[in-house]
């Protein structure tokens, strides 16, 4: 009887997707409540097993994912959990066309087909890594948090860096350069404070703080040759609402604007990035690296008419060869012609597209719920909103994958407080399509997750060096102290 | 007397002394600490899913920190704490009571388990001394109990090779005492000289298991990793940082093998110690030793005893026992500043503080709230204040910060109240998500359900729930930047939403008289109740007015327009002369002045001028 129980066990087992199909079954003439909701998405050949649950109460629930000439089927309670080799196998072979998801669910015991969606599976590549700090979604206290690296071609999660190694220190702003996995810096706070950048597996810890600026640097973008970051300098500060929908605003007493010359270590500073009457923030450098770009408001009196604050997005022009800015400032986007506020620019790899977020004021627009993501065609100078993307909640931490096609940001939308990365695709003519929420073994992960994503960046390989070695440097290394040019 | 008689006596006296002991422990912390416990469920947020087991099976120590994660969940009740303190306190106890008894019955060390008993019950004095601790000390102690009864010294060596991983996996550093016993007792107890090479593999496997398991946990350790490293892998697990770890386990482990190389070596080798005398004074020595431990244990009790009043006030506050933490504090002489805040709000929800408010000793608005340490604690007191006052933003605020400030990130009261206020604001989603989480603790999984049914069925029941709808009724309405570490500025907002806000008004009005501010303390008046009679009016409050109306030499119709009574009216003007005529004849304020005049807000206003 033990034997025959096992024996059962294990064919139950095995037969949890490929069972029989349902054939009696009463149609029901609307689409599935899914979550996340998966329906009608683009998502890369490469990506992880698009796990979902039935939001309803069922008993039993049958997926049957169509492809050209090959369908997987799979069973489950209430959630599914395809499997990752056959799911493999079914992108490589529909790559660049749809898939169709039709879903069964069985209530009172009687099955129930609902109407079949779709799944677009593009050719185009995802780089094979996110990165993203973990971090309660807090006011002003945190406890552990980390910077992580997640295989997206599967579901493995490993820390690039935790605090818990450091006394539960602060760890912000990571920042790669062109996705490079062996190219990026990040800062720490608190204990063994610092810079670290890594440049080719090597790192350093730097002190960035030099006495001609009134604190050490914060927002930070690599330029494409890697011998150079663009940081701002932020005096931070913020405040919480009483009654309104955002519950936290983050705002500026003064910023400014600088670059980094990581090879000799100085800042190089210019005039008009360095203004009294303007906040200058959020930099980024052009494909090319030939144009930084950069956020920048009239200073108002901070934090009394923080909805005054309002940043356009402006540009300069830098000379990589000597590292000198010209100074002569345009704008690209601008608050007083738009009454909006705009911040975060990122160009995509390509050059083609500039891809920023929008809010009512300010700059940190992840506490914005009006916040949404905006876009400029960089030949035509096309301001639009892209579609598909953005939602009643927050849209704001953002940045693109190698080969252009991809973008992620981080969004509220789900539960209104815990940020969460999805992912875009656009098109070579521009066109974006509905995006998707970062794929999860188990569909009930995101109900039981209590953190929120943080910068999320893309990468295009594992990060190196290892979490153990980067212990190391930050315990025992010696300081590299920045001075200026 | 005869050595059999007096073995006997002795194993008498053992019984009598560890069954009092292990009776009275539960006993004493009920008395005398019980609040402590109460207030400690909030260091943990434990719950049933398999996904936490699993969590707490993949690292070591997990399981152990899992049990007493559970068993801190049960000090929900008040009986809760006491009664599984002591007992896994006894449990340890008579598991080394067992494994001495494996060596040898030797009746004149009988008081040796009631020390490392006693050792622990003080450490448990500590609202911070997890559990857990005592926990993974009797799980050890037990996993030693059967390695030492394995007769055949083969079957026992290897046997101990699992016992320790087991021990280590499940018990994460209280594998130390295992291996320390081992050695001991593989030392004296066996003559084979193979067991060194069994304690060799075994010490191996103590050094090298834990790296092997962050590797396993981990990621791949590369070799760069300094041998400094090798004693924060030693503590790696989520329960204890490393100073717990050497007062919580070395110590023990450190006794336990003086115990042993003591007892092999002291009292085997010479059997005729009791006939010789020696055996009463190593009784003697032992009741010293307890007793000196003793000693310190009531410093120790001394120290958590004046905590536990805060303790109870919190308790107390949980249960809007409002009435119960003044009188509770009432006749307290010396009451330590952090229940202050506690006793304000009871004063504040009770509307007493405009009567009782300088009958005690503080004299400052500073003490209405606390201030905001990025702590667990006072963000913990500061949530209480701000919900009951009705300032639901900030008591959302302070509840986020407390829990995450939490040791281990977890509190199930906090959340509990994160999700209080969500329901309040109207925020259903967050809402049901926490719920959910709540829903699978053992304790408050009732409340969640029906809340979380309410709300699936059901919303608009949600406005309907006293407590919702008489909390909603206070909120604020106009947005502005919040200060929540000044009161005045957390309680006008609040007043001016709801005129009817009662704690929001004692509390403006109490810092204004405080801060001897009357013309802000007229002014609250003025604007929001010009109506009020004589009647409705505190004694205190007619006090201050009059000193406004006379400070601004007030025309006598707005006299007689103020709700201020007759008595107060002739009691000021008596107050008035009196000072006048010690002014007149240069006198200095005696205690005759101030018997009379004690405890009216004139003397204290006074005072607080000459301040």
């Amino acid at each position: 009887m033990r034997k025959i129980l096992i024996l059962i066990s294990i064919v139950c087992l095995f037969t949890a997707c490929d069972s029989g199909k349902i054939t009696t079954f009463e149609t029901a003439n609307v689409s599935p409540a899914i979550f996340p909701d998966y329906a009608d998405v683009t998502f890369p050949v490469n990506i992880a097993p698009l796990n979902f649950k039935l939001t309803e109460s069922c008993e039993a629930v049958q997926i049957i994912i169509k492809g050209k000439s090959e369908e997987i089927i799979c069973n489950g309670t209430y959630k599914i959990s395809i499997p990752a080799k056959k799911w493999r196998a079914l992108l490589e072979k529909n790559a660049g066309a749809a898939l169709e998801v039709t879903v069964f669910a069985k209530k009172d015991g009687k099955w129930t087909k609902y109407i079949p969606f779709s799944w677009h599976v593009a050719a185009d590549k995802i780089d094979s890594y996110l990165t993203y700090r973990l971090i309660d979604p807090g006011y002003e206290l945190w406890n552990k948090m980390g910077i992580y690296q997640r295989n997206l071609e599967g579901f493995e999660e490993s820390p690039i860096y935790e605090n818990t190694m450091n006394d539960l220190s602060c760890i912000n702003c990571h920042s790669f350069c062109n996705q490079d996995p062996k190219t990026f810096c990040f800062h720490m706070r608190a204990q063994n404070t610092g810079t670290y950048i890594t440049r080719n597996g090597k790192t350093e810890k730097l002190n960035m703080k030099v006495d001609k600026l009134y604190c050490a640097s914060r927002y930070v973008y690599w330029h494409p040759s890697g011998k150079y970051i663009a940081f701002s300098i932020n005096e931070t500060n913020q405040f919480f609402h009483s009654t309104d929908k955002n519950r936290v605003e983050v705002y500026d007493k003064k910023s400014e604007v600088v670059i980094y010359d990581v090879e000799n270590h100085t800042y190089i500073t210019n005039p008009s990035l360095m203004r009294s009457d303007a906040f200058e923030t959020f930099p980024s450098f052009s494909t090319d690296g030939k144009t930084l770009y950069f956020c920048s408001a009239d200073s108002v009196l901070m934090p009394d008419n923080f909805a005054n604050a309002k940043y356009s997005i402006c540009k300069t022009d830098f000379n990589p060869d000597n590292g000198t800015i010209s100074g002569k400032i345009d704008t690209i986007f601008s608050a007083r012609r738009t009454g909006k506020s705009a911040t975060l620019p990122r160009i995509s790899p390509d050059g083609n597209y500039l891809l920023f977020s929008v809010a009512d004021y300010g700059q940190f627009h992840i506490w914005h719920k009006e916040a949404d993501l905006y876009m400029i065609n960089l030949k035509t100078n096309e301001l639009f909103k892209p579609e598909n993307i953005n939602s009643n909640d927050v849209e704001s931490y953002h940045s693109w994958s190698s080969n252009s096609r991809w973008m992620v940001f981080s969004t509220r939308r789900v539960d209104g407080l815990h940020t969460v990365p999805f992912f875009s695709y656009m098109d070579k003519e521009g066109k974006t399509y509905k995006p998707f929420m970062l794929p999860q073994e188990d569909a009930d992960f995101y109900d039981n997750f209590f953190m929120y994503y943080n910068i999320p960046e893309m990468v295009k390989g594992k990060v190196d060096p290892d979490i153990y070695q980067m212990d190391d440097i930050v315990k025992n290394s010696n300081e590299v102290k920045v001075g200026i040019k | 007397m005869p050595l059999k008689m007096i073995n006997r006596t002795l194993n008498i006296l053992k019984i009598v002394l560890s069954t009092v002991f292990y009776l009275a422990l539960p006993l004493f912390y009920y008395i005398n600490f019980r609040y402590h416990y109460v207030a400690s469920e909030e260091y943990q947020m434990f719950t049933t899913d398999v996904n936490h087991l699993k969590e707490a099976l993949s690292y070591p120590g997990g399981l152990m920190g899992y049990i007493g994660e559970f068993l801190t969940a049960c000090f929900h009740f008040l009986e809760g704490g006491p009664l599984i303190t002591a007992l896994t306190i006894a449990i340890s106890g008579i598991l080394l009571e067992l494994l001495l008894c494996k060596a040898q019955k030797n009746y004149s060390l009988f008081i040796l388990p009631l020390l490392v008993a006693l050792q622990m019950a003080i450490l448990h004095l500590n609202i911070l001394v997890n559990i857990s601790s005592s926990v993974m000390l009797a799980f050890t102690l037990a996993v030693a109990l059967g390695y030492v009864s394995i007769q055949r010294e083969r079957i026992r060596w290897v046997a101990g090779i699992p016992m320790l991983l087991l021990a280590y996996w499940l018990g994460s550093a209280s594998s130390i005492i295992l291996f320390s016993l081992m050695v001991v007792w593989e030392l004296f107890q066996s003559k084979s000289p193979k067991r060194f090479i069994s304690l060799g593999i075994s010490a191996l496997i103590v050094i090298a298991f834990p790296l092997i398991a962050r590797i396993l946990l981990r990621d791949s350790h590369p070799m760069t990793v300094s041998i400094a490293y090798w004693s924060e892998v030693f503590a790696y697990d989520k329960v204890f940082k490393p100073s717990d770890f050497f007062l919580v386990w070395f110590a023990p482990a450190t006794l336990l093998c003086f115990l042993f190389v003591y007892y092999r070596m002291l009292v085997r080798k010479m059997p005729m110690l009791l006939k010789k005398s020696t055996g009463y004074v190593l009784i003697l020595i032992q009741f010293a030793a307890f007793s000196f431990m003793l000693k310190k244990g009531m410093d120790k009790y001394e120290m958590y005893k004046e905590d536990e009043i805060f303790m109870k006030a919190d308790y107390m506050v949980k249960n809007e026992q409002w009435e119960e933490i003044i009188l509770m504090t009432r006749d307290e002489l010396t009451l330590s500043e952090i229940n202050y805040p506690y006793i304000n709000l009871a004063l504040a929800k009770t509307g007493k503080m405009s009567t009782l408010l300088l009958n005690y000793s503080y004299n400052s608005p500073d003490m209405m709230l606390i201030p905001f340490m990025q702590d667990y604690l006072s963000a913990k007191i500061l949530n209480q204040i701000f919900y009951q006052i009705g300032d639901i933003t900030n008591a959302l605020h302070m509840a986020f910060e407390g829990g995450v400030s939490t040791p281990g990130a977890a509190n199930i009261i906090l959340m509990k109240r994160e999700i209080e206020c969500r329901l309040i604001l109207g925020d259903y989603v967050l809402a049901k998500k926490e719920l959910a989480r709540v829903a699978r603790t053992p304790f408050h999984r009732a409340w969640a359900r029906k809340m979380l049914h309410l709300l699936e069925t059901n919303p608009k029941g949600i406005d309907e729930l006293p407590w919702v709808a008489s909390k909603r009724k206070l909120l604020a309405k106009k947005n502005m930047i919040m200060n929540f570490q000044n009161i005045v500025q957390v309680c006008l907002p609040l007043l001016d939403a709801n005129p009817a806000n009662k704690a929001a008004f004692e509390y403006i009005t109490a810092a204004f008289l405080l801060e001897s501010k009357l013309q802000y303390f007229a002014n609250i008046y003025g604007q929001y109740y010009p109506n009020v009679t004589a009647e409705q009016v505190p004694i205190l409050h007619q006090q201050v007015l009059s000193a406004y109306l006379d400070a601004t030499k007030a025309p006598l119709q707005i006299w007689d327009q103020s709700p201020i009574s007759m008595e107060t009216k002739q009691a000021f003007v008596n107050f008035r002369n009196t000072y006048m005529k010690y002014m007149q004849e240069k006198r200095s304020l005696d205690s005759d002045f101030t018997r009379k005049f004690q405890g009216t807000y004139w003397l204290y206003y006074l005072n607080n001028i000459k301040k």
